[in-house]
């Protein structure tokens, strides 16, 4: 007896060799038919005996190619037949009609059997830096619409040669329909300009590129997803002055490095990061420096790790081995610009902080940065801490698990990402960036577009941030269709959070970050929300203190030490004070500052944690002025981490209000310190140490009065402040004995990349409410 | 009460506002005295007006600005420039004012004279005379010392170009005469006391004067003027780019700013670009007459620091700032105030 089925495959299964898969998985069965690839994924139409087809069906559900991700395998037609009206299995041209429901791949790195080609001297692609197969290469960042063929990415402008066309055409090959395939003679290459877009006459640009960084030249070299500028991380005079072109003194510069081998020579790196490096993501992975630092101080300036990554494009390759240990590669952008991609942009951009440009003719379609992670302890156990999603994360889905209406979620404004929802799948962008910067803001519109066109989704919710002056928030008053929800910041926080870990119900959200705008129209920061997806509660935050000048504090934390210390200890005593957070500061500064905080005088109210943490970096004498975000904090992570041990908590109270909510009153905390640092020689890395304790005992202490007054045992840590390895790592570790069940971020950015999927989340939860609410 | 207070010849009290003799001396023994030759006002209901050919410009405004006393001004000044350059900036050749006062009960009579005689040397710089005018009193706390209001005439000579923002294309460059957040940044700082006030002044002033000269010189090319207060350059060239539609994109590091405006704003966290003038004229001008323009309002004594700032885009767009470190900013339309009663 036999049978004809047909099966629709659905999820990441295009460009990355699952037709070829399918066929010689068809070739083992000995099942014939056709494979081809629609909008909505792959269809696969079979015709052999039920053992055959049960077994072929079996093998591809359950060990597909390495880049794939199925969402689901659906039979839609079986019926019995005589014989077989196909003599073969082949692939068939694809359908382009109909509803688009295909999930376009990450880019990937160059995989192991390309790179051992292009180091072949008797390969016909040895050192040709476009090298790629169905197993690796870009994708995502070069399509411009599904389904995935070449046609529909930006090779479509580079014919195959007969060489390339047979392997595309031969399914033996790994470059069967590899849809990027490309070679010397028939593919994109590369070029070296000088920075006013003059090119080089040389016919070895990547070669005479190796001599130029030696010598200290700054490149802007075209990657995946965009530009990277690179230098020689021993150059010092080099770093110098990208430091000084790109206006970012301190703010540490990624490394890029041929091999794991090569990455500890300088960093150190465990197990699990060693893991993190090699995956398929190949992303930034923050490490500890190695000592004594090989590098120039100016890569990563008073810090005490690198972000690095292994090189993941066959250009890295060619320009590190033996030639580098390490590049620096970081974003080529004009601080917080998004990275240029386009060429005569970039040339536009970059000509006054590059010498060089090392560029190439393969356009890219879809800007992606590359991500960041790192490696937390939490209770013994390592964990992945994703900092930017982006490239190789993006654009895979995350499962919801249930039906979502249509949703677009916008985000906020500082890291802003997009979100989208559709049917059981949210859609999270990759790293968009600072929407105050114009460009970013563009380029907000144009990704939120693209999304909704190739996820051919029309939202009937659009959430956004609270705040009304976020420029998402314009946006979405403007786009004018779908039901507008608005998401309390921290709320949506705390939403992702609770999806990520799978979490129902009533459960406490410690969120921790810089600033969100809060239902009051205050500036929140430091909350304790209960509640679900639909609706939180603020139930307790941080005492509220001035920040004198508003954002001027966040870049300036000395002012935030100034609003702690009137607080603690009364304005008239801060100015006799003996600490270097009120002695270094100017008579007249200080005079100002008080008198703001004094007099209200665009000094606005705050409980942000994010912000306590830079005002006792300020105060501990780590750092009064920060030149970029975090700075502070981060620095004053790194003095606490030199401690051993939790060590004790640092006094403080927590104050019950006639309204119900409860302060959490940090002064007594800033009394003590005071009183310590005034002593002859203050430890100050113990008082960081304890100040991390101090917050988490605040956090068990508040969740215990929540938990005496609600029962609720369930917390989830999140927030931007959560991205300080301490303090997660200690907050967990006093819940955890205080018989909480608490949970953090993994896959989902902590920090407001998060945001968007929180707003997808909440906005939907309170559709269903509504409606239920409407039916019942 | 009324006789305590007749006592005290010193201060304002409630009669003078009642219509009555005392409001009669007031206005006779006082008002009209201080304000002298400006004043010609003959205590009728209202005043007949000889307007020369064209069409009438009229415009009215508030004046509530605490401290009432500054450097290089006061409320009284700021009265009289205030709608004069309103009415100067639409092109109009301001003619005459109206002048109201709302007095608390208790003021000072010796600080209503000070404010008299600068309403006097203001109006006379500007040529504008005062024809008709009111005073009341209220009781303590209703008012804040002294509130002004004034209105204003002025005529648009036949033939004279119609500023306005309809005639604004793309590539003119948008030009500041002045130094950005003077004012603002004096005001806050005699208010609360933050030690700017000697070396940041007001730069409070009529500009009917400049405006004349500007027009004179190359009234052809002149698109639109506005004087730059409450909300600053960034409100104003956000309404401006609404009415325009096009973008139109400024340059950090070409905007006149005192050094001790920028100590200040960076201080107190705020920015330049939304802080008040009072003698300040924002000019959009053809491109091909900018250079030209800027060099004759430097001869100026008023627009000595004149400058071109930025460019109308062809572009649809907001306001964009290419920041010192060369990023291209929105500058946003200010969701609220950000400081209280500046003028």
């Amino acid at each position: 007896m036999l049978q004809r089925c047909r099966y629709e495959i659905r999820g990441v299964v295009q460009g990355v060799g699952f037709r070829p898969f399918v066929c010689r998985a068809a070739k083992q069965h000995a099942v014939v038919g056709w494979v081809k690839n629609d909008t909505r994924g792959v269809v696969i139409e079979i015709e052999g005996s039920p053992q055959q087809v049960t077994a072929f069906i079996e093998e591809v559900a359950t060990r597909p190619p390495a880049l794939s991700r199925i969402l689901a395998v659906s039979r839609v037609s079986q019926e019995a037949i005589e014989r077989r009206s196909h003599a073969s299995f082949g692939i068939t041209p694809s359908d382009h009609g109909g509803k688009r429901e295909v999930l376009i791949t990450p880019d990937a790195h160059v995989c192991d059997d390309c790179l051992q080609e292009l180091f072949d001297p008797t390969d016909r692609r040895y050192r040709y830096p476009f090298i790629n197969c169905t197993n690796c290469g870009p994708r995502f960042s070069i399509t411009r619409d599904v389904p995935y063929d070449r046609a529909h990415t930006t090779m479509s402008g580079f014919p195959m040669c007969s060489a390339c066309a047979a392997e595309y055409g031969d399914i033996q090959d790994r470059r069967f329909h590899a849809q990027p395939i490309a070679c010397w003679a028939c593919g994109p290459q590369v070029s070296l300009l000088r920075n006013d877009g003059v090119p080089l006459t040389t016919s070895t640009p990547i070669e005479r590129a190796v001599e130029l960084l030696r010598e200290g030249a700054i490149f802007a070299v075209k990657g995946i997803g965009g530009y990277h500028i690179m230098v020689d991380p021993t150059h010092t005079r080099a770093l110098e002055r990208l430091r000084a072109g790109k206006h970012r003194p301190h703010r540490p510069f990624a490394l890029v490095t041929d091999s794991l081998a090569d990455a500890r020579e300088f960093a150190v790196v465990d197990d699990p990061e060693a893991r993190l490096l090699q995956s398929v993501p190949r992303p930034i992975v923050v490490l500890r420096k190695r000592s004594p630092e090989i590098f120039a101080e100016a890569v990563a300036p008073g810090q005490d790790s690198y972000g690095v990554m292994l090189a993941y494009t066959p250009l890295h390759h060619l320009l590190l081995r033996g030639n580098f240990l390490a590049l620096v590669a970081t974003s080529a952008n004009v601080t917080s610009e998004p990275i240029a991609f386009r060429d005569d942009e970039a040339l536009r951009d970059l000509s006054g902080i590059v010498d060089y440009f090392l560029t190439h003719d393969r356009p890219i379609h879809v800007r992606v940065d590359d991500s960041i992670v790192q490696s937390v302890r939490i209770g013994g156990e390592s964990r992945t801490v994703m900092i930017r999603r982006a490239r190789g994360f993006t654009p895979l889905p995350l499962a919801s698990g249930a039906p979502l209406i249509p949703t677009l979620g916008l985000g906020a404004e500082l890291k802003s990402t997009v979100s989208v929802a559709k049917e059981e799948a949210m859609f999270v962008s990759q790293h968009i960036g600072d929407l105050k910067n114009y460009k970013n803001y563009e380029f907000f519109k144009e990704l939120t577009e693209h999304m909704l066109r190739t996820l051919e989704v029309r939202p009937e919710l659009i959430a956004c941030d609270l705040h009304p002056q976020f420029a998402s928030t314009r946006y979405a008053e403007e786009l004018g269709h779908g039901r507008l929800v608005r998401v309390q910041h921290h709320h949506a926080h705390m939403a992702a959070c609770m999806y990520e870990n799978g979490l129902q119900g009533s459960t406490i959200g410690v969120t921790f970050d810089g600033f969100g705008y809060g239902t009051d129209g205050t500036l929140w920061g430091g909350e304790f929300l209960l509640g679900d997806y639909a609706e939180a509660r603020r139930v307790a935050h941080l005492l509220p203190f001035g920040l004198a000048g508003g954002d001027m504090a966040a870049r300036e934390p000395y002012r935030v030490a100034l609003a702690l210390l009137s607080a603690a200890c009364g304005y008239d005593r801060v100015s006799t004070l003996p600490l270097p957070c009120v002695t270094s500061c100017g008579v007249e500064s200080l005079k100002v500052a008080l008198t703001m905080l004094e007099r209200g005088l665009n000094a606005p109210l705050t409980s942000s944690a994010g912000r306590l943490f830079d005002g006792v970096a300020a105060l501990l004498g780590i750092r009064s002025h920060a030149t970029f975000e975090g700075q502070a904090a981060m620095e004053l992570e790194q003095l606490a981490a030199t401690q051993p041990g939790p060590d004790e908590p640092l006094s403080f109270a927590l104050i019950q209000r006639p309204d119900g909510a409860c302060h959490v009153d940090w002064r007594p905390m800033i009394r003590e310190m005071v009183q310590m640092l005034s002593a002859a020689k203050p430890d100050r890395a113990r008082l960081a140490r304890r100040f991390h304790t101090t917050l988490a005992f605040m956090v068990r202490d508040v969740c215990m009065d929540i938990r005496e007054r609600t029962g609720v045992e369930v917390v989830v840590l999140t927030g931007g402040v959560f991205l300080n390895r301490l303090l997660v790592g200690t907050c967990h570790d006093v819940l955890q004995q205080a018989g909480f069940r608490a949970h953090s971020h993994r896959e989902v950015p902590t920090n407001d990349g998060g945001i968007s999927l929180g707003q997808v989340l909440v906005a939907n939860a309170r559709y269903r409410l509504s409606t239920s609410g409407a039916l019942g | 009460m009324t006789m305590a207070a007749r006592e005290d010849s010193t201060s304002i009290v409630l009669d003078h506002g009642s219509g009555g003799l005392l409001s009669h001396e007031l206005v006779t023994g006082l008002i009209a005295p201080e304000l002298g030759d400006v004043h010609v006002g003959r205590m009728e209901d209202s005043r007949l007006l000889d307007i020369p050919p064209g069409k009438i410009a009229m415009t009215t405004d508030s004046f509530v600005v605490d401290p009432i006393f500054f450097k290089n001004g006061d409320i009284g000044k700021i009265a009289v420039c205030g709608t004069v350059n309103d009415l100067a900036v639409s092109g109009a050749l301001p003619l005459y004012l109206t002048l109201a006062l709302v007095i608390e009960e208790g003021f000072a009579i010796a600080d209503l004279r000070r404010i008299l005689r600068s309403i006097r040397d203001a109006a006379r710089e500007a040529g504008v005379v005062i024809v008709a005018g009111d005073t009341k009193v209220v009781r303590r706390r209703e008012v804040d010392k002294i509130f002004l209001n004034t209105s204003g005439v002025g005529v648009l000579p036949p033939g004279a170009p119609a500023l306005g923002t309809r005639s604004i294309r793309p590539g003119d460059r948008v030009i500041v005469t002045g130094e950005l957040g003077n004012h603002s940044v004096h005001i806050l700082s005699l208010r609360e006391g933050l030690g700017y006030e000697d070396r940041v002044v007001s730069d409070c002033a009529p500009l009917n004067g400049l405006i004349r000269h500007t027009l004179e010189a190359c009234g052809d090319h002149v698109r639109f003027m506005r004087d730059i207060t409450r909300g600053g350059l960034g409100t104003l060239l956000n309404e401006v780019q609404r009415e325009v539609g096009r973008a139109i994109e400024i340059e950090e590091a070409r905007l006149p700013i005192q050094h001790e405006t920028v100590m200040a704003c960076d201080m107190l966290g705020i920015s330049p670009l939304y802080l008040a003038n009072e003698g300040n004229l924002c000019i959009v001008v053809a491109p091909e007459a900018a250079e030209a323009l800027v060099e004759t309002l430097r001869a100026h004594p008023y627009a000595r620091r004149a400058t071109v700032i930025g460019t109308v885009k062809d572009t649809v767009g907001g306001v964009l700032m290419r920041t010192k470190d060369e990023q291209l900013k929105v500058v946003e339309f200010l969701y609220g105030t950000e400081l209280p009663r500046l003028c």
